[in-house]
């Protein structure tokens, strides 16, 4: 009896220890919960305002001042303000290419990236409509085919085919196109950002109330996925599509940006928008990004993010020559730009969804 | 002596019992042996975002995966007039100049005509049947009205949909406004004649399809009831349709009637009525009014119309959430209970395939017969297709209904997208699903929220 009684009570005893280790764990588990519910609604909050809305104000300041340049050179066409004009579309172009780094929302369920950045240009309806006597304005453009809207014509415009027009090659009709062209953009751009204020279509408060009312995002989970899949989405895209197809066909007929050669530009200013995303940061502003969440459990699968999109970047830098020549006389370069996009795309679309499945339990 | 004869005959029935066992089918397993958020079997991927419906099946070679991302692009690319050096061949006729314009993220889009993101086209026809049984085309338009075109061409017609609202009274006297759609068709490039039937369609998602061509003809005609011989009101019998690449009749799968027997026929007929882009499949220009002049047909690449097949056979399906969640669970037995799932089948299995694993031999949960079903006045079209009369649809797969909301911002559902809500979408329901739809009316409020949370969670 005594032996079984000394038994019990040590047992007891065991069982309390147990209980003690256990809860003691539990309060250290539970001091990270109470700081990472905080960070991650932060990390929503400054994609919305430091990353998101910032950028999308940029996109509409950009083309507001091409459309000023455009009109200018309406008025008074020299080669000066056509040179002023094509700056300004890489600008635009380059904030529109930082922006494809977060492809989702409004740009996505509204179509915005097909109203603005269709290719190829179509030649055949764009000859045909330049000669036609069909109104070239805002209105008749905005009922036109998607190939014959945006970007690219605009750049077909400012730059010819062979990448060499003046001033003076424009025609009335070319001018009048380019000018409803640039009104179009503005228009599209004016509506994206007023699509994310709070005073407009306020897709903000959808990201921001993420498992708080959202009806998109169900929890803050599911918000961190779609950013995490429009980041890796946008490496793949650039990877296995924008590099990819004219590199493997050797064809430089089928790369995106080709009147202005702006294709390699537009290809790094796609992974730097979505390291933007991933830091938290923009314009200067530092906020927090998804970088500060993965942080909190695993340093290392940051730091490799991060090192993989430096490495993806100063990859896409080495290719020194424009697209359209690279594919035929850089493809080491290209191929390594490709190898380190792969690995990227692979770190965030494994790795990092993995990590936010795992550590963000909302 | 007795004992042995005992022993032999335990041990002979022990036998016959492990026999039968081997031998069984994977149907057979106990439910609880099978994770039910796997909606496409071994095709299922989880992923909650917009692009949830745009992941290829698991396990894809990498020569697949490269035609797959072919296909990919292909689908996601907008096409030009010809002649041009890169995706030729749009139009001159055509209702929109991508797939994906209509497929937004592979699944529904827009429910109107004639825009940049529209996803309605409108089928039309006159009464009879032609050689193999199908519609007869409209003099002058076809099978489909064209409702864009190329500068310098002229549209078929302009379509336009306005709705007036009609108000459904539940017993517990709360109320849904459903939204009843009125179509018109203006300015034609041919006088319409007076016996003009029409059906208007929203472009359905696109993943699972390989799955669903796998599903065996004997495995679709075991829930077929065309007599009514166990006298529940539902009928459901297969569509037959001539299939131009086999040049035979064969059981109709896909499009909203089922009137489309192979992926690669249903791929090559969109390309050629909505897009305006020949191929190998069908090689003449959509219109025989205004053709485009040029001899460039067929103007799309065997290798890309493959590809493009290709994409959407080893799309994967979605995997459900939230299937522990007590509503959810509640929500499936109501489900049961009150009869949606006599059509909306919620397992079928598919055929043995060694081409491609994650579709082969697969159980999967559609939510579908594939059979046609005669829906009610409310819902027909008044326009035959082959086998399906005008009131009958074919049972519209409910996989990834619950997806909707973040692939296409805005969710619409049904043939034409006219309900707002998955609840608008069940009170629409009528002929055959008119007795499970009445006793929907009778559920409780919270029973009736449980059921579209269920649907929720497809």
């Amino acid at each position: 009896m005594e032996s079984l009684s000394i038994r019990l009570v040590s047992l007891m005893i065991g069982f309390a220890v147990c209980a003690c280790t256990l809860s003691g764990c539990k309060k250290d588990e539970e001091n990270h919960i109470i700081n990472q519910p905080a960070l991650e609604q932060q990390v929503l909050d400054d994609f919305v305002h430091v990353v998101a809305i910032p950028q999308y104000a940029a996109l509409h300041a950009h083309a507001d001042s091409l459309q000023q340049t455009v009109n200018a050179f309406m008025q008074s066409p020299s080669d000066l303000l056509l040179q002023e004009a094509r700056n300004r579309w890489r600008l635009l172009r380059q904030t529109w290419e930082q922006c494809e780094g977060f492809l989702l929302g409004p740009v996505e369920d509204d179509e915005y990236d097909p109203r603005m950045d269709t290719w190829p240009v179509d030649y055949v309806q764009m000859d045909s409509l330049l000669a036609s006597n069909v109104p070239l304005t805002l209105q008749t453009v905005q009922q036109l085919d998607l190939a014959l809207r945006g970007f690219h014509p605009v750049e077909y415009l400012l730059w010819g085919k062979d990448g060499n027009k003046t001033a003076a090659d424009f025609t009335d009709r070319q001018k009048q196109y380019l000018a409803a062209l640039v009104a179009d953009l503005e228009q599209n751009t004016a509506q994206l950002y007023q699509s994310w204020i709070s005073e407009g279509g306020n897709f903000a408060a959808t990201v921001i109330q993420a498992g708080q009312g959202s009806t998109r995002y169900l929890s803050r989970l599911e918000a961190f996925q779609a950013i995490t899949g429009a980041v890796a989405g946008i490496c793949d895209e650039v990877g296995n599509g924008k590099i990819a197809e004219p590199f493997t066909r050797r064809d430089s007929l089928i790369t995106e940006s080709p009147f202005s050669h702006n294709s390699m530009q537009d290809f790094k200013n796609n992974i730097i928008g979505a390291q933007q995303v991933y830091l938290g940061d923009y314009a200067g502003t530092d906020g927090k990004g998804l970088t500060d969440l993965v942080t909190l459990h695993n340093v290392a699968l940051d730091n490799q993010i991060r090192q993989q999109f430096t490495r993806a970047i100063q990859s896409l830098q080495q290719v020194t020559l424009p697209f359209e020549q690279a594919i035929y006389l850089q493809r080491t370069q290209l191929s390594r730009a490709m190898e380190a996009l792969a690995d990227l795309e692979n770190t965030l679309s494994d790795d990092l969804q993995t990590y936010l499945q795992q550590y963000v339990k909302d | 002596m007795k004992i042995g004869k005992t022993y032999w005959a335990t041990v002979v029935v022990a036998l016959i019992a492990s026999v039968g066992v081997l031998c069984t089918k994977p149907a057979s397993f106990p439910e609880a042996d099978y994770d039910p958020r796997l909606a496409g079997g071994m095709a299922t991927v989880f992923d909650l975002s917009s692009q949830s419906f745009s992941h290829p099946i698991p396990g894809l070679s990498a020569w697949d995966s490269h035609v797959h991302e072919k296909g990919d692009q292909i689908f996601e690319q907008s096409f030009v007039a010809a002649p041009a050096p890169l995706f030729s061949g749009l139009g001159p006729l055509f209702n929109n100049v991508s797939c994906i314009s209509c497929h937004h993220n592979d699944g529904k889009g827009t429910p109107s005509f004639g825009e940049i993101n529209s996803s309605m086209l409108m089928r039309v026809s006159i009464p009879g049947k032609d050689a193999h049984g199908g519609p007869v085309p409209v003099p002058g338009l076809g099978l489909q009205i064209q409702d864009r075109s190329i500068l310098g061409f002229r549209p078929e017609a302009s379509i336009s949909v306005n709705y007036q609202d009609s108000l459904v009274r539940y017993p517990d006297g709360s109320t849904v406004l459903l939204h009843v759609p009125r179509y018109a068709i203006t300015q034609p490039y041919v006088a319409l004649p007076a016996d003009l039937l029409c059906s208007p369609r929203m472009a359905p998602p696109v993943f699972g399809m390989g799955l669903l061509e796998r599903v065996p003809a004997e495995e679709i005609l075991a829930h077929a009831d065309p007599d009514d011989v166990d006298h529940d009101g539902i009928k459901g019998h297969p569509n037959y349709v001539y299939d131009p690449v086999s040049g035979a009749q064969v059981i109709g799968r896909f499009g909203l009637k089922a009137n489309v027997g192979h992926l690669l026929t249903q791929v090559a007929s969109a390309f050629q009525q909505d897009m305006g882009i020949t191929n190998s499949v069908f090689p003449q220009e959509n219109s025989t009014l205004q053709g485009d002049g040029l001899h460039d047909d067929p103007e799309l690449r065997d290798s890309l119309l493959n590809a493009v097949k290709f994409y959407v056979e080893t799309l994967a399906v979605p995997a459900r959430r939230n299937v522990t969640d007590a509503q959810v669970k509640a929500g499936e037995q109501y489900f049961q209970q009150i009869g949606c799932a006599k059509c909306h089948l919620p397992t079928l299995y598919t055929a043995v395939d060694v081409r491609f694993p994650a579709l082969s031999n697969q159980r999967i949960h559609p939510y579908t017969d594939l059979l046609l079903h005669d829906m009610g006045p409310a819902l027909a079209d008044g326009r035959p297709d082959y086998q399906a009369s005008g009131q009958e649809w074919r049972t519209a797969p409910l996989w990834g209904i619950g997806l909707f909301p973040k692939t296409n911002g805005t969710p619409y559902y049904l043939h034409d997208g006219r309900a707002r809500s998955l609840e608008e979408a069940i009170l629409w329901h009528g002929g055959e699903a008119a007795t499970s739809k009445n006793r929907f009316l009778q559920l409780s409020s919270a029973q009736r929220q449980a059921v579209i949370s269920f649907l929720q969670s497809l």
